[in-house]
């Protein structure tokens, strides 16, 4: 446990996301910025940690492995190791020059490197922003809540291309109070302002908890219960909008949105006889203060160095983003995660986590340079998996590409018209066009590890206008560029393959491509079989899925 | 091409017949159906006929005669006994004895969007639970996995309140095939028919069948091949497993039968006219081919287009018009299933987002009104020929039995013959019934 002195010294400094050492910093300077760069990277950079981190990590899973007995996967392939690593790190496949150079790269350490390169991406925010921006706000395909949650994007995109500590990050958005475009307050608008709503996005996302069921009944399979979900809820009891109406109502009239506590206000849960007052999970209370509101209550506890959920919270998260599952189910406070499996080692990289200063980008590069993340999945290349092996990490699980994935990385084989106008600095939100392929080709499967596709999205896929448009020889792309007489057909055949899937085609690949285009290739044909070529290939299984 | 390949080359060089080659459904079909409707297993289906912006109640099926809120329109006998509908729906009242009105419905939004989504899911909108449309978990509990066909098609729905559309935490699988959508402006399909298309299920524009057979069969030897490598000698990876099905499926919908199935000009033009040339009336014939198929669930919409029953003002005139093509098409799709022996096992929901007020504005129309409003239902599994519910001589009180959104939805399950009860598993593992409400025993046949 922290020292008291400890505490206090978080508490009254937390809110402005400083350590001592940079508010002298700060005060020197004079820049009085309510988030400085807190980012380990800067400060004290030691791979030498991150190296023993990924070493522990290795070697708990063969650990772990050979008391189950199961078989390791062979290491993936560099090009579906690349393709891998892009979309999970930058949200995108890499384009053809950098698949070539990665492939052709000597250096033994180019996967370390590739992963570096990654993270200091402005995609790395930017996909990070995007990821986290479905993880809180509920889905919703209107023209209000799109514009709304730009707000939250922005604001998110900013905190991960400086790398803000992840408490902090945490602490700021629940303490938030503006929300225009600027602000993360829309968090609260988009829940309507609803304490149950809130508390059950508040426990999963950031506590790792699902407490989504005790709203209406005790957990079937834990110990949480009603009144533990309802506590807990309390904490937002006292959420209003500065015009006491609902945040949406305020976004739409062009008024920036305003988030504020009342002061007083209690939640009485629906069936209950009288008011629950806030409980943190887990126990303790808080008091009434007339500085800090209830939410800055709770912001103030989850932010704890110690807070028993937070950082495994975000461990556990940030695992499932890269390995499709979490290492555990269910988080406990006393450590006893379900399933038990690999408890310890979320515990251990947990703490690790939190030694790092909560550095989310750099606990993402350990996580990208194990060699369990390195292991070949099913399929892309023919490497032998063992039946099992997936389930256990010794394997890559296959992850879906979600639909931004695939039409960032569409948009890398043939420009997209609007891409990146969009009105809000750039962002790649407010593309009309893909904004439609998003909400066509949503998956329902929140597990990435399914496929949650339908027969509608594939026809949409193999007829639809965007693929149409992406495989159109007569527009700007990768088709109309291979056109050009100067390439071989041998050339071509490579160059659509690392487009599309990031590797060199298998022998009989290069054989039936290479047969197509011979046969219905020849002169003014050329064009359209490369189209066909193309179509073909974003068409494949293996274009829908991360290798 | 590898020797395991599931599309045999004849396979292949059906495909190439896309659109050519379409199955003749002359001679066979009526048979079938006919079939069909004389087995006692035959499966249930519904329609819901989706009336986008309100419809006015009180010039519909709750009308007040002689009181000052009553407006312009004379109301006529029906067919049933005591039951009165508006003079601009002469059809319908030919085929009362099959309707049954629910005068006494009350909800809580009146904002077109939010009243939507409360409407077709039971739920207000926003929230941590993405709930589904009724018309999705009632296709999911009525699906025909034989039916080649998309087991939901939803003709001309509204371009506004997607979440009210979805098929939310069911997944994608049980979204609704839209034809005629907003991506598609109504168009004339020749000789003053509107045309509805599904998308999507031709391939794209300037690849000809000749092409387009090329194409799949080099996508299938690069299909093959990964499958191939993702099983390792075993089987393939459920994940790939399930992209391959339903590209295979996709692949099948494009095949000449099923579009037949959305060939309305394959229909003699006096049938077609019979309906009404509109997208509500051509649509509705949609309906009846579908039906016919085995589909298990079509919805129409009739307004989508700007919201058509949202009369602020001239409400007589507008809603003169809509009755007209209501109507015709709702009447026609009746009459021709009855004659098939279809309407005893389609069960047919008639509703909006809300009704209109009671009272009459300065600008001669009608306004929101969630307080007192009517949906109809039809055919299977309903006891036509009533209304439930009853409203006060100027229609601002609900007087007799008022209902609930819940109870609505779950009576049509019921008469559908789905438990409304029955749960799907949502986020977090947490299972949702289909309906919250109690069904309203005195509509069930």
């Amino acid at each position: 446990m922290a020292s008291a002195f400890q505490r206090w010294l978080r508490r009254a400094w937390l809110p402005f996301g400083l350590s001592l050492a940079v508010l002298v910093a700060v005060l020197m300077s004079g820049a009085a910025r309510a988030d400085v760069d807190m980012g380990a990277a800067d400060l004290n950079d030691a791979p030498d940690e991150d190296r023993v981190m990924i070493a522990t990590i290795d070697a708990s899973l063969a650990e772990h492995w050979e008391r189950e007995g199961v078989e390791q996967a062979p290491l993936a392939s560099d090009g579906a190791f690349l393709r891998r690593v892009s979309l999970d790190l930058i949200g995108v496949a890499p384009r053809v020059a950098e698949a070539r150079a990665f492939l052709a790269d000597p250096s033994p350490t180019k996967r370390s490197e590739l992963v570096q390169r990654l993270l200091a991406s402005p995609r790395h925010a930017e996909h990070m922003a995007t990821v986290w921006r479905q993880r809180l706000l509920p889905e919703d395909d209107s023209f209000g809540a799109r514009n709304s949650s730009a707000g939250v994007q922005n604001w998110l995109r900013d905190r991960f291309a400086r790398n803000v500590r992840y408490d902090n990050l945490a602490y700021d958005l629940l303490v938030s109070t503006n929300g225009d475009q600027l602000g993360p307050a829309y968090y609260f608008a988009a829940h309507e302002l609803k304490p149950e709503k809130l508390a059950a996005n508040a426990t999963r996302e950031f506590l790792g908890v699902s407490l989504e069921c005790a709203e209406c009944h005790d957990h079937p399979f834990t110990d949480w219960k009603q009144d533990d979900f309802w506590a807990f809820a309390a904490f937002f009891a006292r959420v209003r909008t500065d015009d006491g109406g609902m945040g949406e109502v305020a976004m739409r009239t062009g008024r920036p949105l305003r988030i504020t506590d009342a002061e007083v206000g209690e939640l009485t849960p629906p069936d209950y006889e009288a008011a629950v007052p806030p409980r943190y999970l887990g126990g303790g209370e808080p008091g009434d203060s007339p500085y800090e509101s209830r939410r800055m209550q709770l912001a103030l506890w989850m932010a704890e160095r110690d807070n028993p959920y937070l950082a495994r919270a975000a461990v556990n998260g940030l695992w499932r983003q890269l390995f499709g599952k979490g290492l555990v189910e269910e988080i406990n406070a006393d450590g006893a995660h379900l399933p038990d499996d690999h408890a310890a080692l979320l515990d251990e990289l947990s703490d690790w986590f939190v030694d790092s200063g909560f550095d989310l980008r750099r606990l993402m590069g350990v996580l990208a340079q194990t060699e369990a993340y390195q292991l070949a999945s099913h399929g892309s290349e023919g490497q032998k998996v063992a039946p099992g092996a997936v389930g256990h990490f010794a394997a890559m699980s296959p992850k879906t590409l979600t639909p931004e994935q695939l039409y960032d990385s569409l948009a890398r084989i043939a420009p997209a018209p609007n891409y990146g106008n969009g009105s809000m600095g750039g962002a790649v939100l407010f593309d009309p066009q893909r904004d439609a392929f998003v909400s066509k080709m949503r998956s329902a499967a929140e597990d990435r590890r399914e496929f949650g596709g339908s027969t509608l999205q594939a026809l949409y896929l193999l007829n639809g206008d965007t693929i149409a448009r992406v495989t159109n020889p007569e527009l700007p792309g990768a088709v109309a560029a291979l056109k050009a007489p100067f390439y071989s057909n041998r050339e071509r055949v490579e160059s659509l393959f690392l487009a599309t899937l990031s590797r060199p085609p298998l022998e009989e690949e290069r054989t039936a491509a290479l047969g197509y285009l011979e046969k219905n290739g020849q002169g003014s044909d050329l064009p359209a079989a490369l189209s066909d070529l193309l179509w073909a290939l974003l068409n494949n299984a293996e274009m829908a899925f991360e290798p | 091409m590898p020797s395991q390949a599931r599309l045999s080359r004849r396979d292949m060089m059906r495909l190439s017949g896309l659109g050519l080659v379409g199955a003749s459904c002359t001679g066979w079909f009526p048979q079938m159906a006919a079939a069909a409707a004389a087995d006692p297993g035959r499966r249930r289906q519904a329609i819901l006929l989706w009336m986008s912006g309100g419809p006015s109640q009180m010039d519909t099926f709750d009308m007040k005669p002689g009181h000052a809120n009553g407006g312009e329109f004379k109301e006529i006998q029906t067919k049933a006994p005591g039951l009165r509908f508006c003079e601009h729906l002469p059809q319908l009242a030919e085929q009362a004895d099959r309707l049954a009105v629910i005068r006494s419905l009350k909800t809580k939004e009146g904002d077109h969007e939010r009243a939507t989504h409360l409407a077709r899911t039971g739920q207000s909108p926003g929230g941590v639970v993405q709930y589904p449309s009724i018309a999705c978990s009632v296709s999911k509990e009525l699906e025909a996995p034989r039916v080649a066909l998309p087991q939901y098609v939803s003709v001309g729905p509204p371009r506004f309140a997607p979440a009210a559309f979805s098929p939310g935490f069911l997944g994608p699988r049980f979204a609704p095939a839209v034809v005629g959508g907003d991506a598609q402006p109504a168009t004339d399909g020749g000789e003053g028919f509107a045309e509805l298309k599904l998308d999507n299920l031709s391939p794209q524009p300037g690849v000809d069948p000749e092409r387009q057979a090329r194409r799949m069969e080099l996508w299938n030897t690069m299909q093959q091949g990964f499958l191939g490598r993702s099983a390792g000698g075993a089987e393939p990876q459920p994940v790939h497993d399930a992209h391959d099905s339903l590209y295979r499926q996709a692949i099948e919908l494009m095949r000449g039968d099923a579009r037949t199935a959305f060939d309305l000009s394959q229909e003699p033009a006096k049938v077609r006219e019979s309906y009404g040339k509109g997208r509500f009336g051509q649509g509705c014939l949609l309906a009846r081919r579908l039906i016919e198929r085995g589909v298990p669930f079509v919805e129409v919409a009739l307004g989508a287009e700007g919201l058509g029953w949202d009369t602020h003002d001239d409400i007589f005139n507008q809603v003169k018009g809509l009755c007209g093509q209501l109507d015709t098409g709702w009447g026609a799709l009746m009459r021709e299933l009855g004659e098939r022996g279809l309407l005893e096992t389609t069960t047919i929901l008639w509703m909006g987002e809300f009704g209109r007020t009671p009272t009459i504005n300065s600008m001669g129309g009608r306004d929101h009104w969630p307080n007192g409003w009517s949906c109809v239902m039809a055919g299977g599994g309903v006891a036509g020929g009533q209304a439930f519910g009853k409203t006060s001589a100027g229609g601002e009180a609900i007087e007799e039995d008022p209902v609930a959104i819940g109870d609505v939805l779950a009576t049509f399950c019921q008469a559908v013959g789905v438990d409304p009860t029955s749960e799907n598993v949502g986020v977090g593992g947490r299972p949702f019934p289909i309906a919250e409400g109690t069904p309203i025993d005195r509509l069930l046949a």
